[in-house]
């Protein structure tokens, strides 16, 4: 092998061509490819246990210290107690499931609609265009800022609280669709017209399924933003819910209770985050069968 | 005794694009007669409305003169009339190889498991097998043509439109995929009208060849191939073949010399 290689060196010298081991090739740096070793699982739990209790056990040495003033930053033992206090004697599982069905309907509701309107843009051109100002003014409203008009249309209930959290999720999704529609490769639709397809066949064979990926990346995204409509509807006016409770524990300087509420709001959270990941690898599947 | 009815014509069908306020003639007017059950090629220079012809056959484009017709009949304009395999593959990515080679019966009605248990005979039979349940993005290109062939063939149409099917592959998988083509051509009994850039594998394949040139795309010569079938491979090295070839490839020429100076 070397001595082939080293013929066919000579056969490029030969014909007046540098090889990269003559004599002007600069010297080149042997570099390995990096490499990048994950840590094993428990390692990894460990670390990250260990930065929680490092935070938490600061923050409790600051307050007893008097670092930081406990009145507007509260403490870990106080919040653990009040937590206990919130879970036995408080309404807890009243507000949990009122905050909790408000975000989860808004969620459907703002999604579903969302992508049924987005998706509805393929069928016309020129519905699309007619609409597409609308929908643009739509996206630029500050929807939050209309909560106290929604509250008055909708009522202090539940209803009030959908509704916003509906308004915030649902011109995204629309959005995200849309543009899932518009990213739907011309010439796929061409083979499918080649076909002799109705359109009927290209939106439910093409279009939908293509659409998938786009709706699925706008699931994450509303968690978040129906959470937020619920509760900023709970500020607004409300008899019940986390949101509720975070505004009546500021307003009497229950900072631990805050701190409580927020800790289940964001529990809550990643309940919701769960549900979606196991729902997102449902669906890629139902698009794959 | 009247000669038979050609499969496919093409009455003077021409095509001018209107951009920007400037004509562009991308297809002159065009007559071809298609005889049934062959095969006919056609090549030509990039952009001289190869493709543009066969989506106006397709009726995915309205063609500005001109009919189509198909045993006589004017289906200038209709969808789903003939076989299309269009230059990509266009295999659905959320689709099994079985469910997309199954897609074109699936949308003339065929109900799913029906148009599977069709199906599969033919992946297997046709180089495929073991990968009927695999998604095409584990597929290599050759095996993806032949995904997107079966799709096109499986539909049923007496025409079938390949649109440079071989064009992205390597030169062994390409000669391969040629002598594939050929058996199933000889299997299915089809018309077949073929694009390619590649004047070897226009005249190892076809009955006829149309030869075109472009700015205006146009068709400049048609001549027979009436070398025997079955072909095997080794007929590329016989004079007549290498003649055929040359002759094909000194006309491709003239064409793009008479275009420069144009
Ligand atoms: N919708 C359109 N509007 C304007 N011009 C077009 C349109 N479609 C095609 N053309 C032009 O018509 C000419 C022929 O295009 P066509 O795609 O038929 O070429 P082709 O022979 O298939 O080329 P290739 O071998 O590269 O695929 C090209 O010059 C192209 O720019
Ligand atoms: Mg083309």
């Amino acid at each position: 092998m070397n001595a082939k290689s080293s013929s066919f060196q000579s056969a490029f010298a030969f014909a007046g061509i540098k090889t990269a081991s003559g004599p002007t090739a600069p010297r080149r740096i042997a570099r390995r490819l990096p490499v990048r070793r994950i840590w094993p699982t428990w390692v990894l739990l460990s670390v990250q246990f260990g930065i929680l209790v490092t935070f938490v056990a600061l923050w409790e040495i600051a307050a007893m210290t008097g670092f930081i003033d406990t009145f507007f930053w509260s403490k870990p033992s106080a919040i653990a107690s009040t937590m206990v206090i919130f879970f036995t004697e408080g309404n807890a599982i009243t507000d949990i499931v009122y905050t909790f069905r408000a975000t989860i309907l808004g969620f459907i509701l703002g999604t579903t609609l969302g992508a049924v309107l987005g998706m509805s843009f393929w069928w016309s051109r020129n519905y699309a265009l007619i609409m597409q100002p609308y929908v643009i003014c739509l996206e630029s409203i500050p929807k939050l800022a209309l909560a106290p008009l929604i509250i008055l249309v909708f009522g202090m209930g539940l209803s009030s609280k959908v509704a916003i959290a509906t308004a915030l999720t649902l011109v995204v999704s629309t959005l995200t669709a849309y543009s899932g529609v518009q990213a739907v490769d011309r010439d796929q639709e061409k083979l499918f017209y080649s076909l002799g397809a109705s359109r009927w066949q290209v939106f439910t064979k093409l279009v939908a399924p293509s659409c998938i990926p786009w709706i699925i990346s706008i699931l994450r995204v509303n968690i978040g933003l129906a959470l937020t409509g619920s509760i900023v509807g709970e500020f607004v006016a409300s008899q019940y819910g986390l949101g509720r409770t975070i505004l009546y524990a500021g307003q009497t300087y229950e900072i631990a209770l805050v701190w409580v509420a927020v800790i289940v709001l964001s529990a809550l959270s990643m309940i919701m985050y769960v549900a979606v990941s196991w729902l997102e690898r449902h669906l890629q599947k139902g698009i794959v069968r | 005794m009247s000669a038979p009815m050609p499969k496919l014509v093409l009455e003077n069908l021409s095509m001018v694009f209107h951009t920007g306020g400037k004509e562009f003639v991308a297809l002159e007017p065009a007559d071809l007669v298609v005889p049934t059950g062959k095969f006919i090629s056609l090549i030509g220079p990039s952009g001289c409305g190869k493709s543009t012809l066969f989506n106006i056959i397709a009726g995915l484009q309205a063609p500005s003169t001109g009919r189509v017709l198909i045993d006589g009949q004017d289906f200038t304009g209709y969808i789903g009339q003939v076989g299309y395999m269009l230059q990509k593959d266009l295999l659905l990515p959320w689709r099994t190889v079985l469910d997309n080679v199954s897609l074109g019966m699936e949308i003339s009605g065929v109900p799913i498991k029906e148009a599977r248990a069709r199906a599969l005979p033919l992946i297997i039979k046709y180089g495929l097998a073991g990968f009927e349940h695999q998604y095409p993005s584990s597929l290599s290109g050759g095996m993806r043509q032949r995904a997107a062939l079966l799709r096109t063939l499986l539909v049923e149409r007496d025409v079938v439109l390949l649109d440079e099917p071989f064009g992205a592959l390597d030169a062994q998988t390409k000669s391969q995929m040629q002598e594939w083509l050929l058996q199933i051509f000889a299997d299915f009994g089809r018309t077949v009208v073929f694009v390619t850039h590649d004047v070897e594998e226009a005249v190892f394949l076809s009955d006829e060849i149309h030869v075109m040139a472009s700015r205006p795309g146009r068709v400049i010569e048609t001549l027979p191939i009436d070398l025997p079938r079955p072909r095997d491979r080794a007929i590329v090295s016989t004079p007549r073949f290498v003649a055929m070839k040359k002759y094909c490839l000194d006309l491709l020429h003239l064409g793009e010399q008479e275009a420069a100076a144009a």
